[in-house]
């Protein structure tokens, strides 16, 4: 094969045509005479490789095989190379790919993926030197083919340039009008047709001139220029005239198209996305990267649920076939690794939601606070994952996340899993730079191995704290991360310090010391800094006392530990030197023992220092407890009081004082971001970026880092704390930097202002005991807010057969609404708690007070306008069950056409909820329940509500299980239809919103709109009843294989597990606690 | 110069004449200070305002955002372009549609009792013109109030409140033809 020259010649209209239909049979040829050759070369290759893998004695005509099934490959992966180093990665990857995929080879290789990827890689790399003529050939055919065939007049073409304007308008113009964006759409056609055009008349291809890559790359970039001068016609103004979106300029448009397409060489992103100061903590380990970037697939719930439902198809496609053929199996692998990564992004949402959030507050900050930015482009990443990268940067987790935030994301016009992710890449040092021009990135040696680790306990020790910092709010995490800058900085001097004491041990302990100074500095500054962040931002003095208990206690624990250290050194090598003397054998060393016994006694006192700064912080953390909420809190509610009592008397006066403390508050936000912002300076001076120590010094020869780091560190850090110390003082009296809040979960009488409970002494009674006194107690406690304009109500109901009548008075004759009368506070400070007990009698007087085989409910509800903020409302309950309270079945009207074993099975339905107090309380409310048999529906629908409360069956239900399905499923329609505050308590706990409708429920919701949190709210009455024990039919719409819901297929485990926000709501909310 | 002694019986001479310049000159005062007012005064939208100040099919996209800054989240759908601030649940955001610039619909997100119960709806607007159903079906029927260019989602039995749309003044088939997932019927659900 001839050496590819570059193309001199240029051709007219007419010879473009003729290039176009060139191409495909060049690169048929192409393919036909160098695929053997390929193959050739690699077989060697192979049989150095399978043992390296701990395949031995493989046939050859195994190896001839995996040979031939690798050169297929590497030409269908060719569009994948943009430039000559990106060769040697696709064979590799391609040869990997088919080791991992064959039959028999597959199953005996343990390694993991990238592993054999990087022995492949190493194996490879002659081989793609030798052919890289050949090789570069065929990436460029392919290419200009892929160009060739992408058409705007056909229907991929139209897709393709709807898909890149959607993304545009989405990203850059969300105003733009639809007939500005079919406008847009002509734009990208014509650009289209005329960019073809250009870069076929530029490369003028033929079979004697075929361009090199860096040609091809050229002339692309050229055809891009030279087309976006020429379209002009791009519309700025809407039909009305009025501009639009001006930031869609024609070159922007086309400028995300060609990046999508491949019509432009990969550019490095511009740097233009920030993320917030102290990101690169968390983002330093692996793992939370990977996390990070599940979590944005995750948000986009729409997307997610497609790709798993797409994935999950082309497994079962795959799974339905007799046999596969190579390329076949290397699909369906590729499927079942893309969609392990779309059910894990699942199950992190649905299981760690709050850290998911906190994950994309981090990027939301670097999208202009739009979360679904960063998560679209993790999704456009995803996709390029899938079309233009390797195959083993899309099967591996921490491969994707990296390509995602790595330099290889491709950007588009600013905002870009490539920008945004090129900040971070460069932080990330833990995920391997594989191929694509990266090169392997290994650190060596043995003090870089050593960083390395220390590295990585870095990243876990501080990476996960300012994770839960940050799910507390960016307050919070920005205190932490100057906190842990500032103290780790401190005790990285301190640990300097105490190592130049080691004298001639120095260059041992230099290290060691100085570190575990950082690590120990930085948990205590961490830890107050937060803590303190979170009491200002949230008002909190509490929490700013604990952290300043952090901060002090830490130091003074150092102190202590220190001293102790010393002593404890000083006695063990006194006794040790006097044992030594006395001894034969060691009486000639005792004079090198005397003269390193300093050296030792210092590392006793620093090991001292660091174990007592630990304890010291612990105890200190407790004790700000005990001193914020039962000392400071009292005083400052008495000179709020005050000041209160001073605004109202003087009048104007008020203004004033609150100006000053606006003043005051503000000045305290200000010089605090400007903490922030240091300590993050600092901590990324320290780290090299936000790679922590370790990156900084790794970037320097180690003796030479170190003066450099602790003469920056000294001067910065000293100030830094002095600053922080005089405005921690400031603002713990008058500061309350609302930045934001920690998100909740709703629960009844919980709340971010407050907690009320109610509790019934005794819970059971027989009809025997009475007459018998029952005791309730509400418990109302304010948070860190005070409480004012406080109302409390209460409503006791008594449940029987017969109906319901009300208590509204205690035994004493008091009215019980509002409780405790004359003792309701009308206010209530924070932290403060009030209490109110009262008890009625349960009587046995027919027909007015019969408590017997009743349900006593006791609801309290608290209306309360938290100082500040808007008013607030919520409940709770306590029940007591005396007898046997009125069952289901009570107050079911049963019609007559039903069978025996259909009665039968309504009465275990009846028995089935009665054991759940509460569910029969709500159901209760609806009154008399109908329960009709009509005639099977065409539709295949078994049940119906209507009128609220009367239930119609359709189907036959002498099977048990599907009784209690169809039943208590209609159920749970009249549960929410009589009980509003249950209902909206289910809106707002997040349930539908984050799982989406119950995937046992029959009917894709996208096919009927009257379909949706209410269904979900039924189907989730009954699955918490029979989700293990019926056997559902399988759901398309959603995946739900089968079967009862225990492990019922690969994804699914149970109810619990895969919809825990539905079954906690149940559990809670509708059974009472209940379990079935 | 006349004294105050002459101006004093000039007046008493002509009271009526003087009587009715200061008449004159105090109706056109009052008639300029009510022409001023008028232009000043801003007129009132038709319909219920969110939040106050905002009027669906009135106000724009900038007054939108310098009445509740910026968006939380927005997306498109289906060429509708949709803002959500916060209601204080994560979970339900507020969701303010735009059409030409213009809030075209706001679907406000309840939590507890602060919106009041239905009864105070029924009060102050007299009884709803529809009673129609959607996502909620029959656990929170919409009231409607199309002169009003208000809808309540709330319970029938106890009116718990869910959701309130607002929207520009209009009639049931016109408001229903806008949105088709919703109906006059009663749903039987499965």
């Amino acid at each position: 094969m001839p050496p590819a020259t570059i193309a001199k010649k240029r051709v007219g209209a007419l010879g473009v045509l003729a290039e176009l239909e060139t191409i495909e049979p060049l690169l048929a040829k192409h393919r036909e005479e160098f695929q053997p050759k390929l193959a050739n070369s690699l077989a060697p290759q192979i049989e150095k490789l399978l043992p390296i893998l701990g395949v031995k004695n493989t046939p050859d005509q195994t190896v001839g095989e995996i040979a031939a099934e690798t050169a297929r490959q590497v030409f269908e992966d060719a569009t994948k190379i943009q430039t000559v180093d990106q060769i040697d990665t696709i064979v590799a990857d391609s040869l990997a790919q088919t080791v991992i995929t064959h039959p028999q080879i597959g199953a005996q290789v343990k390694a993991d993926e990238t592993k054999i990827f990087e022995k492949a890689f190493e194996q490879t790399a002659a081989v793609a030197a030798q052919n890289q003529a050949d090789l570069e050939k065929a990436a460029v055919l392919a290419n200009l083919a892929q160009i060739a065939s992408l058409d705007a007049n056909n229907q991929n073409g139209k897709d393709q340039i709807a898909k890149s304007t959607a993304y545009t308008v989405e990203t850059q113009g969300p105003l733009t009008t639809p007939a500005a964006q079919e406008e847009m759409k002509t734009t990208l056609s014509k650009y289209l047709t005329t960019y073809k055009q250009e870069l076929f008349r530029q490369l003028a291809v033929s079979e004697e001139a075929i361009p090199t890559l860096a040609d091809l790359q050229k002339a692309k970039e050229n055809a891009h220029e030279l087309i976006n001068d020429k379209i002009k016609d791009f519309p700025q103004k809407d039909a009305t005239g009025k501009p639009i979106t001006p930031q869609i300029t024609h070159r922007v448009l086309t400028t995300n198209f060609a990046k999508i397409q491949n019509l432009i060489p990969p550019a490095p992103p511009p740097a233009t996305t920030k993320l917030p100061v102290g990101s690169g903590i968390i983002l330093s380990n692996p793992k939370r990267v990977n996390e990070a970037y599940l979590s944005l697939l995750a948000f986009d719930q729409e997307k997610l649920a497609g790709a798993l439902k797409e994935t999950s198809a082309q497994i079962e496609k795959y799974k339905g076939k007799k046999s596969l053929n190579f390329k076949e199996r290397k699909a369906y692998y590729s499927a079942q690794k893309q969609y392990e990564r779309y059910v894990s992004a699942q199950a992190f949402q649905v299981k760690k939601a709050k850290r998911a959030q906190a994950y994309r507050t981090l990027f939301a900050q670097a999208f202009g606070g739009r979360v679904e930015l960063a998560s679209q482009n993790a999704w456009l990443a995803e996709q390029q994952l899938i079309g233009q990268m390797p195959r083993v940067f899309a099967a591996n987790e921490r491969l994707a996340a990296g390509t995602a935030f790595g330099k290889l994301g491709f950007s588009l016009a600013g905002f870009s899993p490539g920008s945004l992710l090129s900040k971070i890449e460069s932080q990330i040092l833990s995920i391997p730079k594989l191929g694509m021009g990266m090169g392997v990135n290994v650190v060596g040696g043995p003090v870089k191995g050593l960083l390395n680790k220390v590295k990585n306990i870095t990243g876990a020790i501080f990476g996960g704290t300012a994770l839960y910092f940050l799910s507390l709010g960016a307050a919070a995490f920005q205190g932490f991360v100057a906190g842990a800058a500032i103290g780790g900085l401190g005790g990285a001097a301190a640990g300097f310090w105490l190592a130049t004491a080691t004298g001639p041990l120095f260059p041992i302990t230099v290290i060691p010391l100085t570190l575990g100074g950082f690590f120990v500095g930085g948990f205590v500054g961490g830890l107050a800094g937060g803590l303190i962040a979170l009491g200002l931002a949230s008002g909190s003095a509490t929490a700013v006392s604990m952290g300043v208990g952090a901060g002090a206690g830490g130091t003074i624990g150092a102190v202590v530990g220190f001293n102790l250290g010393v002593a404890a050194g000083a006695g063990i090598m006194t006794a040790l030197i006097g044992i030594c003397i006395g001894s034969l054998v060691c009486a000639p060393f005792a004079p090198f023992l005397i003269a390193i016994s300093p050296a030792i006694v210092t590392i006793f006192g620093a090991v001292g220092a660091a174990v007592g700064a630990v304890i010291g912080t612990l105890i200190g953390t407790f004790a700000g407890y005990l001193i914020g909420n039962y000392l400071i809190n009292p005083i400052v509610s008495a000179i709020k009081g005050a000041i209160n009592a001073l605004e109202g008397g003087i009048g104007a006066g008020g203004g004033i004082l609150g100006s000053i403390g606006s003043f005051l508050t503000g000045l305290a936000s200000t010089v605090w971001g400007g903490i922030s912002s240091i300590g993050g300076g600092v901590l990324g001076a320290l780290t090299g970026g936000v790679n922590l120590v370790v990156g900084g010094l790794a970037a320097l020869p180690l003796p030479a880092a170190l003066p450099v780091v602790l003469l920056t560190a000294g001067p910065i850090g000293g100030a830094v704390f002095l600053t922080s110390v005089i405005i921690s003082g400031t603002a713990v009296t008058f500061a309350t930097i609302a930045i934001d809040e920690p998100t909740t979960i709703v629960t009844p009488g919980e709340n971010q202002f407050f907690t009320l409970t109610k509790t019934a002494q005794p819970g059971t009674m027989g009809n025997n005991d009475l007459p018998s006194e029952i005791k309730f107690t509400i418990t109302l406690r304010a948070k860190d807010t005070n409480l004012t304009n406080i109302q409390i109500t209460d409503d006791l109901k008594v449940q029987k057969q017969s109906g319901t009548f009300t208590v509204s008075a205690d035994k004493d004759g008091r009215p019980i609404s509002p409780p405790c009368p004359g003792a309701a506070p009308p206010s209530l400070s924070a932290n403060e708690t009030w209490v109110c007990e009262f008890s009625i009698i349960a009587d046995k007087q027919p027909p007015e007070r019969d408590f017997s085989d009743s349900l006593v409910a006791n609801t309290v509800t608290v209306r309360t306008t938290p100082e500040g903020q808007s008013e607030i409302t919520d409940s709770n309950s306590a029940t007591v069950i005396i007898g046997t309270p009125p069952t289901l079945c009570a107050f079911l009207d049963i019609q007559e056409t039903w069978s025996q074993t259909e009665r039968n099975n309504i009465n275990e339905v009846c028995k089935t909820l009665d054991r759940s107090p509460k569910v029969i309380s709500l159901l209760r409310n609806a009154g008399t329940i109908n329960l009709i048999k009509d005639g099977a529906r065409s539709d295949g629908v078994c049940g119906a509500v209507n009128g609220a409360r009367t239930i119609t069956i359709y189907c036959d239900i002498s099977s048990l299980p599907f009784a209690k399905y169809v039943i208590i499923h209609e159920l749970g329609h009249v549960i929410s239809n009589y009980n509003g505050p249950t209902y909206q308590a289910f809106r707002a706990s997040g349930a539908f919103q984050v799982e989406k409708l119950m995937p046992t429920y029959p009917f894709d919701v996208s096919s009927d709109p009257e379909v949706g949190p209410n269904e979900s709210f039924a189907e989730m009455v009954t699955e918490y009843v029979v989700s293990k024990d019926y056997n559902h039919l399988a759901r398309s719409w959603s995946g739900y294989p089968g079967g009862p819901w225990s492990n019922p297929g690969p994804g699914w485990t149970t109810f619990q597990s895969d919809r825990p926000l539905h079954f906690n709501f149940a559990r809670d909310q509708i059974y009472g606690g209940v379990s079935y | 110069m006349a004294t105050l002694t002459q101006v004093a019986r000039l007046i008493k001479s002509e009271l009526v004449l003087v009587s009715i310049i200061v008449l004159a000159i105090v109706i056109f005062a009052l008639a300029i200070f009510g022409f001023i007012s008028q232009d000043k005064t801003p007129k009132t939208p038709p319909g219920t305002a969110w939040q106050d100040k905002i009027y669906p099919g009135n106000t724009n996209v900038q007054q939108l955002e310098s009445t509740l800054g910026q968006p939380q989240a927005t997306r498109e759908e289906n060429g509708q372009i949709k803002y959500f601030y916060s209601s204080g649940n994560e979970f339900l955001p507020h969701e303010v549609s735009l059409s030409n610039n213009t809030v075209s619909i706001i679907k406000e997100q309840v939590i507890g009792t602060e919106k009041g119960n239905l009864d105070d709806y029924r009060q102050k607007f007299a009884p709803e013109e529809n009673k129609i159903f959607g996502e909620h079906g029959t656990a929170a029927p919409g009231y409607f109030w199309g002169q009003r260019g208000i809808l309540v989602f709330a319970n029938q039995f106890d009116g718990t409140i869910m959701e309130i749309w607002y929207f520009e003044p209009t009639t049931i088939s016109r408001f229903l033809s806008s949105y088709p997932e919703l109906s006059l019927q009663e749903p039987r659900h499965f």
